[in-house]
């Protein structure tokens, strides 16, 4: 489920610094990694919750102190309608005992907290425990102990808020020089993530991990008609600093952005039925999140997820077997994206990022799995993909950055419009549903041209594809190349009860699909 | 927080509210907006038959409002420590002073009156705790595994506070249990599968193991699902169906959305008139725009639905009725928009409700010649605001109604629909219930039936 999204841009391509920096692991010696960041009040505290815990019979535990700090500024037209800053520490104790999960968690970071907080994880484990039919046993994985943080060079954190609303404000009013009333909403979100993970294995991992948010969308009206039109920009978060968002071509775009509300007012709305689509990246990552992300997470392949999210059509029993896409495509898992916002050093299980595939050569070959599921399906591993959105919640399977990898030939968007004859081109993410196995699924976009004889030749508006995701996947049969490969996300895909956000991006180039079914999503005014 | 992680009496959030006020009045020509929660409560999670996460949770959040004249930020921390308080004004203002002015920005809300709210701390749901959960969620396990089927769920409870102090003399304090389950049972083959879900404030209203039974009778009424083409259907909805879909109606009676024109409520040229002289639109307040049997209103003694007597800037709530037998009888301002329309300030109501009727489900079925009994729907997502279109799936029971009975289990569908068109064919409203939407906000919502749901493809998915 994705429940607050945002977007992606293939005008934002990132300066070539940015995109090719490896991600940095500052891979020092034990003793100096706990220097680096660590106090030693925090030392303390980890280490009393640890020794409380296992006092009290927890054969496992961890703790993580978590330190969320948001920056968010609004624009609405002329004016800043909202700034604010929130912050939020506290620590969390997970632990086994008597063979179940037990969890709790406190903003009170003391050690004589942590000890009492670490108590009652294991009380509530044992107030479960009979309610296990196997208990819990995680893949082996060895002790770390590092430091890990997002490569940026310019600390959002230390950008006056005065130059992100200059920004903002200056992109309104870039977008609403010139004739005909217009509406401008922009944002900024800055967010910060410091966590450090100690368990009783001997892990000890502090990450600091930086995001931002460049947004904005204008409104058209034609109060003659007393109708409305929007435009999102496609600028995706990012996990990066300011540097993203300077680098981002946000006043360039602010025009072309009211040009292309505007001519989306004016255009039909589009004719149902079978066409062929051309997908920029914008809108497919979007796609990819849902049918490919989410239906290869193992817990909800089998049934951990049934009461909220469902479940899918892939299992584990079909591994290497399910042809899932056409035969020259691939999807990968990956927590070591550069700008990607599931990437780190490390998961919440203490486990290293890494890249793997999930559908290798349209073939399903692979899950997303923690250190407690890996043996599920026979691996001996855990893939690093446990989370936690806050110190008072649960870490559990969530996703990492799922791309579909480019083509071989070097083919562009334009390429794929002059080879399609009769056709529909989507840009941008808008609407989005499917179903509870992730096969039934529905999508819009901000724009849609009809593509005729290999040309766009005019935007129509109000548009849906809808497909089943098996069949989609296998009518694919164009993808752009390396050239064309574009990285989009969201900052809060929403998974689990308590619901749980998930920074992730997605990686693609521009596809073709053959014959999917188009409506027209308008209704009756 | 409190050793032992109890919410915020009066008397403790008083105090810290007071700290943050006392600090922001040193800052000279500030003025300022306290909001103050706290929440502690567990919750237990369990599928493929086994408990598989339980968490027990203490949160507060303290956020500070600063404005220098039209200059306001806000900042929250989670430290309510006095170096946590002192942190969190001095970053409000910090931020404030580096705003720029807001046409937006209002002096804060003086003192008001409040309905009391008696009765929304509920003693059984207080006492509650993770050997509570476990016994109740042993049961519904028990009538899980006797049956032969799957059983996955959630169980959550918590006790929380809210208050909210100003520099201009405003203090209220709000205190209530909150506590929501639902069951999802699957046929092991995969091919059934059934969900009951209830929410309140009161423990007795949420048996664990009376929402797995009905879980169960559903999977198992719906396994083996005979195929039917997409079409046109009349549909009764069950409330967790309902709710679904009329939440977009009931979260779209703000006022500025109709004014910018981008709301159903909207006034439009062509049939429903010309667009507003003043650069905007003019809402359809006065009109009829639902038939005579709908009415939407609000209760902030509905404690079930989470209803309070105050939003979240403070703006006193009573009971209010804002689809009057068919009429828009108000829409909703902040008190921004009110100040800038010139419209009554209402505030943002909780305890939504769609009013039901005294129809059961068997009178509802029995009027249908052709249709489907829909479960719950999942995965909706607005696809145009100006006519409510929403997409989204069927999902944990569909069943074939002919000539007035339930004939057995269908394939779910995709639909795209509108709850302005659900709400213009209902014919028959049966008994409400609190649903909590996605696991989250709440709106009480009937039994419905109503014709020509447009199911537009199938899903295959069980």
């Amino acid at each position: 489920m994705l429940l607050v999204m945002s977007a992606f841009s293939r005008r934002a391509l990132v300066k070539g610094g940015l995109c090719s920096a490896a991600l940095i692991s500052l891979r020092a010696a034990p003793a100096a990694a706990r220097e680096l960041l660590t106090e030693p009040a925090k030392d303390a505290v980890v280490k009393r919750a640890l020794s409380a815990a296992k006092a009290a019979g927890a054969s496992y535990a961890d703790v993580r102190l978590v330190r969320r700090r948001s920056e968010r500024v609004d624009v609405r037209d002329d004016a800043v309608v909202a700034v604010s800053s929130d912050e939020e520490y506290g620590v969390g104790v997970r632990v086994i005992a008597d063979g179940a999960w037990g969890f709790a968690g406190s903003p009170q970071v003391t050690v004589d907290n942590a000890a009492r907080v670490a108590r009652r994880a294991v009380e509530v484990a044992r107030a479960h425990a009979s309610l296990r039919r196997r208990p819990v046993a995680l893949a082996p994985e060895p002790a770390h102990v590092d430091v890990w943080q997002t490569p940026l060079t310019k600390d959002p954190f230390k950008i006056s808020l005065e130059d992100k609303a200059e920004l903002l404000l200056a992109m309104s009013a870039a977008a609403r020089r010139g004739p005909g009333s217009c509406m401008f909403q922009g944002h900024y979100e800055g967010l910060s993530e410091w966590k450090l993970l100690a368990s009783s294995e001997g892990s000890y991992l502090e990450q600091h991990l930086v995001r931002v948010d460049p947004g904005a969308e204008v409104t058209v009206l034609d109060e003659r008609l007393g109708v409305v039109a929007s435009r999102k920009h496609d600028l995706p978060p990012r996990q990066a600093g300011w540097e993203y968002v300077e680098g981002a071509p946000l006043l360039a775009d602010a025009r072309q952005l009211v040009e292309e509300a505007r001519e989306k007012l004016r255009a039909p709305v589009v004719t149902a039925g079978p066409r062929d689509l051309v997908l920029d990246p914008s809108n497919l990552w979007l796609t990819i999140h849902e049918s490919i992300g989410h239906s290869t997470e193992l817990d909800r392949a089998l049934g951990f997820e049934a009461n909220f999210a469902g479940t899918s059509f892939a299992t584990p029993a079909q591994l290497g077997t399910l042809r899932i896409a056409a035969p020259h495509l691939t999807f990968y898992a990956d927590k070591t994206t550069p700008g990607g916002l599931a990437t780190a050093g490390y998961d919440d299980d203490g486990v290293p990022g890494g890249r793997w595939d999930l559908v290798r050569d349209g073939v399903l070959v692979g899950f997303q799995t923690t250190r407690e599921q890996a043996a599920w399906i026979g691996e001996r591993a855990s893939r690093g993909t446990s989370y936690a959105d806050s110190y008072r919640s649960f870490p559990f399977q969530r996703m990492p950055n799922v791309s579909l990898a480019p083509g071989a030939r070097a083919l562009s968007l334009e390429d794929l419009i002059a080879a399609t004859d009769d056709g529909l081109l989507v840009i941008g993410d808008g609407s989005w549903s499917i179903d509870h196995q992730r096969r039934n699924f529905q999508f819009g976009g901000q724009l849609f041209w009809e593509i005729r004889h290999g040309k766009k030749v005019r935007m129509v508006r109000d548009a849906a594809y809808q497909a089943s995701t098996v069949a989609f996947w296998n009518a694919c049969d164009l993808i752009g190349g390396p050239a064309s490969w574009r990285l989009g996300g969201a900052l809060r895909d929403g998974k689990g009860e308590p619901a749980q956000m998930n920074p992730v991006s997605h990686g693609t180039p521009p596809v073709r699909v053959r014959g999917v079914a188009v409506l027209a999503t308008a209704g009756a005014r | 927080m409190r050793r032992g992680g109890d919410v915020l009496t009066a008397t403790a959030a008083r105090r810290i509210c007071r700290l943050a006020l006392a600090e922001a009045a040193r800052l000279s020509g500030a003025s300022a907006s306290v909001t103050l929660t706290s929440a502690h409560g567990g919750n237990t999670r369990f599928a493929v038959g086994e408990v598989t996460q339980v968490v027990d949770s203490e949160e507060v959040t303290l956020e500070v409002a600063i404005s220098f004249g039209q200059r306001r930020a806000a900042a929250s921390t989670n430290q309510l420590g006095a170096a946590g308080v002192a942190d969190v004004v001095a970053r409000a203002a910090r931020l404030a002073r580096l705003s720029p002015p807001s046409p937006d920005v209002l002096p804060p809300l003086g003192p008001q009156r409040y309905l009391a709210s008696l009765g929304a701390v509920d003693a059984e749901a207080a006492r509650l705790g993770a050997a509570g959960r476990a016994a109740a969620i042993k049961q519904a396990l028990a009538l899980a595994e006797a049956a032969g089927v799957v059983l996955a769920g959630f169980y959550q409870h918590a006790r929380l506070s809210t208050s909210l102090a100003t520099s201009a003399g405003l203090w209220v304090h709000d205190e209530r249990t909150r506590l929501a389950c639902s069951c999802s049972a699957r046929t092991r083959d995969g091919d059934g599968s059934g969900w009951a879900g209830a929410a309140s404030h009161r423990a007795a209203e949420l048996q664990p193991a009376a929402l797995a039974s009905t879980a169960i009778a559903k999977a198992q009424a719906s396994a083996r699902p005979a195929r039917l083409a997409p079409g046109r259907y009349s549909v009764v909805l069950e409330p967790a169906a309902t709710a679904a879909l009329v939440r977009f109606l009931t979260e779209s009676i703000d006022a500025r959305s109709a004014h910018e024109g981008s709301s159903w409520l909207s006034q439009r040229a062509g049939g429903a008139g010309g667009a507003g002289s003043a650069g905007g639109f003019g809402g359809r307040l006065g009109q009829r725009v639902l038939p005579e049997s709908i009415t939407v209103a609000s209760d902030p003694a509905d404690y079930a639905a989470d209803g309070r007597a105050f939003d979240a800037e403070g703006v006193p709530q009573a009971p209010t009725t804002w689809i009057d037998r068919g009429v828009l009888a108000r829409m909703a301002t902040d008190r921004s928009w009110a100040a800038k329309s010139g419209q009554p300030l209402t505030g943002w109501p909780e305890g939504m409700r769609l009013e039901g009727g005294t129809a059961t489900r068997d009178q509802l079925i029995r009027g249908i010649d052709r249709g489907l009994l829909i479960t719950r729907f999942f995965y909706l997502g607005l696809l145009d605001p100006t006519s409510l279109q929403v997409t989204g799936l069927t999902r944990d029971g569909v069943f074939l109604i002919e000539r007035g009975a339930l004939v057995g289990p269908v394939q779910n569908f995709r639909f795209n629909h509108s709850p302005v068109e659900l709400l213009a064919r209902c014919d028959g409203l049966g008994a409400t219930q609190v649903v909590a939407i996605d696991g989250g906000r709440r709106l009480r919502a009937p039994l419905l039936r109503s014709h020509d749901f447009h199911m537009t493809s199938v899903s295959e998915a069980v």
